[in-house]
């Protein structure tokens, strides 16, 4: 189970460096926000498999954080970037 | 025994320094602030990930030492202020440019 | 929690190391900014590795989260300023950068080999007086028992930044309405317009950013977690206010919002002033009461930094906050 779990955490390790070439490749805004958003939801997906593999349940309280606060980014972004635009010219 | 035991010490801890190291060369290639201003807070990310090595490096018990994770802590709360300060006096500067090319 | 690198901790470091690399050196403002973003995620992963969950926290909630707010909302007015993609050219120039740059690395590098086999004294000394700190986790009882002094000046830091940045944007509008109008847009005092997104998220995040806050608050007494993470969850509260509710806020010079953000500030000294003419040390709490000092100190606490980085937040966006 724990063999498991860590190799599943390996795989998904891989799939955020792939989601940060998706994040270099954009090519619009939008989509380079939206692959941050997608590593944050294996980054949480990764901490609740460690935490079941090595019996951490603290790393259920930082998954909790993580999106919590994830979301806090992206709506930063779409005030900056849709709202907020007569504000600076 | 040892050099096994310390290995994610000088994992993390390489990690931190070549973080540092890259910190510190784009600090001084840009010329914009906002730039500098990542620069520096990704400079400061090595070295609280170096301080990180070695609160593991100090394990006793099972768990790392508290004092470098205590620092630590409390380095990311200032270093967002700073950063958060940083950004108003940017913003301030822009301003004033923009003014006085008008 | 493991002491073998394994796979996992090389995928994580390249990932880690290509986020900062482009984050750093990348053309695009905005793509640097949002592989900061990513680079501080990665930073909160490597946290876990090594094992410190409670820097994790502090790193998700403050790094990636806060910090991510803060420039995906200024990297707006700075992409397009003339400047900001440009470099230092000269060939000769980068060179010596990139020499120095890289002599700092090989003397970090070196010192790392030169400090691998020292230990500290500290842990197991912790681990001795934990009992009597008033806290069960040794992070806490380290920032708020047996290192409050560092504690104590560092919210004092706090306390100076966020008056600076009061400070800049008073000077930014000497003349709060007129002066504005020139600068930017003039919006209506309470702009709440209940069918933007902002704001429907900001009412199903409200409650959930709050509670886990204070769960975080309460969890630091035993477990990971503490003032810092607590107070950056429900600073994000606040500024998940202030972007759905535009700026009315916060109002930066009313006596409520000045001694909030001296609360946490007063608290220590209050703490330290009594422990002195109680005839102890400086912060020095009585064994049987620590345990509630602490968790005093860290509501107070918590409250300022919340406060804190909202006025941080709202000095730092295009447009200014109430004043």
């Amino acid at each position: 189970m724990t063999d498991l779990s860590l190799g599943l955490a390996a795989l998904l390790m891989t799939s955020l460096l792939l989601g940060g070439v998706r994040v270099a490749c954009g090519p619009t805004r939008a989509d380079r926000m939206l692959a941050a958003q997608f590593l944050t939801t294996s980054s949480v997906a990764i901490l609740l498999l460690l935490a079941e593999a090595l019996d951490r349940p603290a790393l259920r309280n930082l998954s909790l954080a993580f999106v919590a606060l994830a979301t806090l980014t992206t709506i930063a972004f779409t005030q900056a970037y849709s709202e907020g635009k007569r504000a600076d010219e | 025994m040892i050099a096994e035991l310390s290995s994610p010490f000088l994992l993390y801890g390489a990690v931190g320094c070549l973080l540092i190291g890259m910190g510190l060369y784009s600090l001084a290639l840009h010329t914009h602030v906002y730039r500098r201003i990542l620069a520096w807070n990704a400079l400061g990310g090595g070295v609280f990930l170096f301080l990180g090595a070695i609160a593991k490096r100090n394990a006793y018990g099972g768990s790392s030492d508290p004092l470098p994770q205590a620092l630590v802590i409390t380095g990311i709360v200032v270093s967002v202020s700073a950063t958060a300060l940083a950004l108003a006096i940017a913003r301030r500067l822009q301003t004033e440019e923009r003014g006085n090319g008008a | 929690m493991r002491d073998r690198i394994e796979i996992y901790d090389v995928l994580l470091v390249v990932t880690l190391i290509g986020a900062a690399w482009r984050a750093l050196f990348g053309k695009d403002a905005f793509s640097a900014t949002v592989f900061f973003i990513v680079y501080g995620l990665l930073m909160a992963m490597a946290w876990v590795q090594l094992d410190a969950i409670d820097v994790a926290l502090a790193e998700a909630c403050v790094g990636a989260g806060l910090t991510g707010a803060l420039l995906i909302g200024a990297v707006r007015q700075f992409e397009r300023a003339p400047g900001a993609r440009a470099l230092r050219r000269t060939m000769g120039l980068r060179a010596s950068i990139g020499a120095l740059s890289l002599l700092a690395l090989a003397g970090l590098t070196a010192s790392l080999f030169e400090i691998e086999n020292r230990r500290s004294p500290v842990p197991p000394l912790v681990e001795r007086s934990l009992g009597d700190s008033g806290s069960a986790h040794p992070v806490t009882a380290m920032l708020l028992n047996f290192r409050a002094f560092d504690t104590w000046l560092e919210i004092g830091v706090l306390l100076i930044a966020s008056l600076a940045a009061i400070s800049i944007h008073r000077l930014y509008d000497p003349s709060p309405i007129e002066g504005r109008a020139s600068t930017a847009p003039t919006r209506p005092r309470l702009q709440i317009q209940s069918q933007t997104q902002p704001w429907i998220m900001a009412r199903t995040l409200l409650p959930l950013l709050i509670l886990v806050g204070g769960a975080m608050l309460w969890f630091g007494s035993h477990a990971p977690g503490g003032a810092f993470q607590s107070g950056a969850l429900i600073g994000a509260a606040g500024i998940l206010l202030q972007i759905a509710g535009g700026r009315s806020a916060l109002r930066l010079s009313s006596l409520r919002t000045r001694s909030l953000l001296s609360l946490g500030f007063s608290s220590f000294w209050l703490m330290a002033a009594g422990a002195l003419l109680a005839g102890g040390r400086i912060l020095e709490y009585p064994p049987a009461s620590a345990g509630a000092a602490i968790l005093a100190l860290e509501a107070a606490a918590t409250l300022s930094i919340a406060l804190t980085l909202n006025v941080m937040y709202a000095c730092s966006r295009p447009w200014g906050p109430e004043p």
